[in-house]
């Protein structure tokens, strides 16, 4: 019952990628993919352990983890490239020493620009569900979502070169764990397991922030996926909702990874911490409120 | 591999994808349609019925026993009589899923949810029957139920009167959910894949 959906939908992914983080990271070429590799391993074990992802989409949130693995292997790919062509270094190097000349820094800010961007229009585009209610406000459904998952993108991606991995990762794993629960009780059941996965994903990343080669860049590079996966969720379920969960749950656990943006490099407080968790509170008392309220 | 080509090509047709907002305008919903038709009346091709003169109700439980009932305010549908004998030919339901309800009005919530009527992708249900045999007073119903967007045959039995023209039918039945794709919580047992279902044509109260 409930202990076999929180080992197969939580426990099992996270050692999973922990253990492929870990072996990644041992690989000096390859240590940049360490966290992307174990969001890849979640998705994957969804699909093996809730048929997440069907051999031929036909719902429009089944393409979820096709387009959370696309994107991490395109973001993948971008890195890759930018590295063997000498026009990148550790993310997190160049952002806080400040030594990395403007051009390199302009293309490498162009394509991870240009890259959001065309993950945000490719995640909308597949994602929005083709009903007839939606055909007078799909267009601008879409267009509505794809500035948020470039946003939050932009923003979660460039807090988390700044933040320090175990920051990072703490925050995006509650980001995960209050998605859950805003899809819990906003009657998406299936939802709200999915988001464990992401969750997983997040704890080993905290589990691996131990280890030194663990840079910001690690997670940096995982965000386009990291966020397609929430958004997307999000998104899936307020659309697929017939609760009374506010539209600005959803909208608090969205933008609550790109509080990272406004992250300083002062000393990590726990007043700075909860600033940081606060909207994902609001947004869980809210949604449970919401949802008790409805029983009564 | 289909999804490669499909991300590739997706940069092409991105600018045309989104935009087809005006697509379908002309076709009612399926909602409006069952409303429209929610009247009952009778002529000579049959008996139509509504939730006006009948009832689909469902129970779903679980392995402990606990179980919710349900049923449906919107659907039509048709009992067609053969002219010369006066039995039953065919019989035709549609039903508006967005219409369920249920005892409880979370529960009504996740059932209209993707993890089981899924009622936005899909709005109605259909039952077309295939052929109506009679035995010892009791009738068999053979016939294509689509729900989920997956049609697959069912069979029940029911008990069916036609006295002037007015029809009651009065069954009881067990319905496997798992054969629509609407597995939820079956995979590990939570709940059972079985709903009893009745449906009642005809009532007068």
């Amino acid at each position: 019952m409930l202990s076999d959906i929180v080992f197969t939908g939580f426990l099992l992914p996270m050692l999973i990628a922990y253990a492929v983080g870990r072996l990644v990271l041992q690989v000096p070429r390859l240590q940049f993919a360490s966290a992307t590799t174990g969001l890849m391993c979640v998705s994957l074990a969804g699909v093996l352990f809730f048929e997440w992802l069907p051999l031929d989409p036909e719902l429009h949130w089944q393409w979820l983890p096709a387009l959370i693995l696309f994107s991490s292997v395109l973001s993948l790919l971008v890195n890759i490239n930018s590295r063997h062509l000498g026009k990148h270094t550790e993310l997190d190097d160049s952002e806080q020493s400040g030594s990395v000349p403007e051009a390199r820094f302009s293309l490498r800010h162009a394509i991870q620009v240009t890259l959001f961007a065309f993950l945000a229009i490719l995640t909308a585009y597949f994602l929005m569900p083709d009903w007839q209610k939606l055909n007078d406000v799909r267009f601008w459904y879409g267009i509505v979502l794809s500035m948020i998952i470039f946003t939050v993108c932009w923003m979660t991606h460039s807090g988390t070169i700044r933040a320090r991995p175990t920051l990072s990762s703490t925050v995006l794993a509650l980001t995960s764990i209050a998605t859950g629960i805003v899809l819990f009780h906003s009657g998406s059941l299936k939802f709200a397991q999915f988001a464990g996965l992401p969750a997983a994903a997040c704890i080993a990343w905290r589990l691996l922030s131990r280890n030194a080669q663990f840079k910001p860049s690690c997670i940096a590079i995982a965000t386009p996926a990291y966020t397609i996966a929430i958004t997307g969720l999000l998104f899936c379920g307020y659309i697929n909702s017939f609760s009374s969960v506010p539209v600005a749950c959803y909208l608090l656990c969205v933008f609550a990874p790109a509080s990272l943006f406004f992250h300083t490099h002062d000393k990590l407080t726990l007043p700075k911490l909860a600033l940081h968790l606060l909207p994902l509170v609001i947004a869980v008392i809210w949604a449970t409120t919401r949802s008790l309220l409805d029983d009564l | 591999m289909k999804y490669l080509a499909l991300f590739i090509s997706i940069a092409v047709a991105i600018s045309a994808g989104c935009n087809n907002s005006t697509e379908g305008l002309d076709n009612p919903s399926s909602s409006a349609a069952n409303s429209d038709s929610s009247a009952p009346a009778n002529d000579s091709a049959g008996f139509k019925f509504s939730a006006e003169n009948a009832m689909i109700a469902f129970k779903g439980s679980k392995p402990d026993g606990s179980s919710h009932v349900g049923g449906f305010k919107s659907f039509s549908g048709s009992i067609d009589l053969d002219e010369t004998s006066g039995t039953v030919s065919s019989i035709h339901v549609s039903i508006d899923t967005d219409s369920l309800f249920s005892d409880a009005e979370r529960l009504t919530g996740h059932l209209k949810n993707v993890d089981f009527f899924n009622v936005n992708e899909f709005p109605t249900a259909e039952f077309v029957s295939t052929s109506v045999t009679a035995a010892d007073g009791q009738h068999t119903i053979k016939g294509n139920l689509t729900l989920l967007g997956k049609t697959a045959e069912i069979e029940f039995p029911a008990t069916i009167s036609t006295e002037a023209g007015k029809v009651t039918l009065e069954s009881q039945f067990s319905l496997d959910r798992t054969k629509f794709g609407m597995t939820y919580g079956t995979e590990k047992n939570e709940i059972n894949p079985n709903v009893d279902m009745t449906i009642a044509v005809g009532r007068t109260e």
